[in-house]
């Protein structure tokens, strides 16, 4: 990863949007245990499936708490329906860059807390 | 020194790295070379010259590493690491003198490897695992004695030196006190072998492990050194060639040592680069190997405590110590500033080190680590820190 990308991934790091918890939102984790990240996606959604807010917390390195900001980022004012098929490609496209295998858990953590959300959140993807 | 030519990756690379796996130097893949060019052959097998020639220099690795680490040539086991011998050990262990609500005490900062086969036996058949507990960097020697007198261990098993704080344990003192109870001995030498000079038979200990690789050999070779009464004591580990005198349909006779522990076709190539590792560092000497390490252990330390942004957690004491810094950078994840070294060719290693209960202990999720070797200089110290200075500026600490 050249200095460009890891100052944008730094800056997100920095000051996230989307920081934070949601205490009556569905909520899920998923770890990345060789690299040390463990990120939390909460969801708040309405009778409608849409995503009306979107946070993430946990401890993680630049570019895990970047994809998980962008990540939050993209999926607010969504419906889950549609959400919940995010794979780790999308991620892929939404940071505009492709990490190397020493990195991929970095980035998929974000999509797995997603997916494990996504399993709490049967009433809305009936 | 300079060592580059030796070891021609240090042209490009600061590599910090040793703990996880140490540079070979060229000498050692020649060595493994010439085994496949001119002689690469089965060994114990056939009697033409080439399975011969085979056999005598895997041998001879054999002999090397006797001689260097204080044992009989039969009292040495090739494994593939040091995971593999200590699981050996719980393995066999547990098969024959282990039962259940017998105590293995372990210490506070095991490396997995000296940690899970110990868990696995513990869910087999019901072993109960204790810790001797950590006094900062160091063993509560208190507390081993006092669980060596209250638990009654029937095995003692302990890092010599920590892969993450980098202390080296008084193995004589514990020794001593395992043995005036009764309890077998096993010292976890990953982090020891390549640095200091253990002797086996002069310690006493009745088993101890440790790999190739960390100690300028090759990958996928490790040892398994026990007392030879104490290994004959011990079931085979695995069954097939090798490690066998007579099969019949219905029952076998395990061969003698070491073979009785050698099953199938070994790593031939390892053994003899191994061989040949040895040969390299006994040239450089441990007294050298100590040296350099110490010194560039302090100077990181001075360097380190000259900025307000790191926490150091490996053992400050450089006489007591392996070269060995484990440390974080205030807010920043070890991830990051592992990779932001590597941008200046710095080689450093960001995780929980094969090590999670002792980080537990520590406090700390996960840490950054910079592991010495008699390689290494003064300016991959210097390059190290003007890579964090950079990870200081991008992170605005």
């Amino acid at each position: 990863m050249d200095d460009l990308d890891y100052e944008h991934f730094v800056e997100i790091y920095k000051n996230p949007k989307h920081r934070g918890i949601i205490k009556k939102g569905v909520e899920g984790s998923a770890s990345n245990m060789p690299c040390g990240d463990r990120i939390t996606i909460y969801l708040d959604i309405d009778n409608g499936g849409k995503i009306r807010n979107a946070k993430h917390n946990g401890y993680g390195c630049a570019l895990s708490v970047s994809s998980a900001d962008l990540l939050c980022n993209y999926i607010i004012g969504k419906k889950i329906k549609v959400v919940c098929k995010m794979d780790f490609e999308d991620i892929v496209k939404l940071l505009k860059f492709t990490p190397s295998i020493g990195r991929a858990g970095c980035v998929a953590v974000s999509i797995d807390a997603l997916h494990n959300a996504c399993k709490k959140a049967n009433k809305y993807l009936e | 020194m300079d060592y580059r030519d030796d070891f021609p990756i240090l042209k490009k690379y600061h590599y910090l790295d040793s703990a996880a796996t140490s540079l070979k130097p060229v000498q050692v893949v020649e060595a493994e070379m010439e085994y496949y060019h001119e002689y690469p052959a089965n060994v114990h097998r056939g009697v033409y010259r080439m399975s011969e020639r085979a056999t005598e220099m895997y041998e001879c690795a054999r002999e090397k590493v006797a001689s260097l680490y204080g044992s009989k040539p039969q009292e040495v086991i090739f494994t593939r690491n040091t995971t593999e011998s200590l699981n050996l050990l719980a393995y066999t262990l547990g098969k024959k003198f282990l039962k259940k609500g017998d105590v293995v005490l372990i210490t506070g900062m095991e490396h997995h490897s000296n940690l899970v086969p110990w868990l696995m036996l513990k869910e087999q058949i019901g072993i109960k695992l204790e810790y001797v507990e950590l006094n900062g960097a160091e063993l509560d020697y208190e507390n081993l004695s006092e669980k060596i007198e209250s638990r009654k261990p029937k095995v003692v098993s302990f890092v010599h030196a920590s892969n993450v704080l980098g202390t080296v344990n008084d193995a004589q003192k514990i020794l001593k006190l395992a043995k005036s109870s009764g309890a077998l001995t096993i010292m976890d030498c990953a982090q020891s072998a390549p640095h200091i000079q253990v002797d086996f038979s002069k310690l006493g200990v009745d088993y101890m492990a440790f790999s190739g690789h960390k100690l300028l050999g090759p990958t996928g070779i490790g040892v398994l050194i026990g007392r030879e009464d104490r290994l004959e004591d011990l079931p085979p580990f695995m069954g097939g060639g090798s490690m066998i005198k007579v099969v019949e349909r219905q029952s076998f006779e395990p061969a003698e040592l070491p073979q009785k522990f050698e099953a199938g076709t070994p790593n031939i190539a390892g053994a003899i680069g191994l061989g040949a590792a040895i040969d390299y560092l006994e040239k450089v000497g441990f007294v050298e190997v100590e040296r350099v390490e110490k010194e560039l252990l302090s100077y990181i330390l001075k360097r380190a405590s000259e900025l307000d942004y790191i926490k150091v957690y490996s053992n400050k004491n450089v006489k007591n110590a392996v070269g060995i810094f484990s440390f974080n950078v205030d807010g920043v994840h070890p991830h990051d500033v592992s990779a932001l070294l590597d941008e200046s060719n710095v080689c450093i290693r960001a995780g929980h080190h094969c090590a999670q209960p002792l980080h537990k202990t520590l406090g700390v999720e996960y840490t950054a680590r910079a592991s010495l070797y008699f390689y290494n200089t003064k300016e991959d110290i210097d390059t190290f820190f003007e890579g964090l200075e950079r990870v200081r500026k991008m992170f605005s600490l």
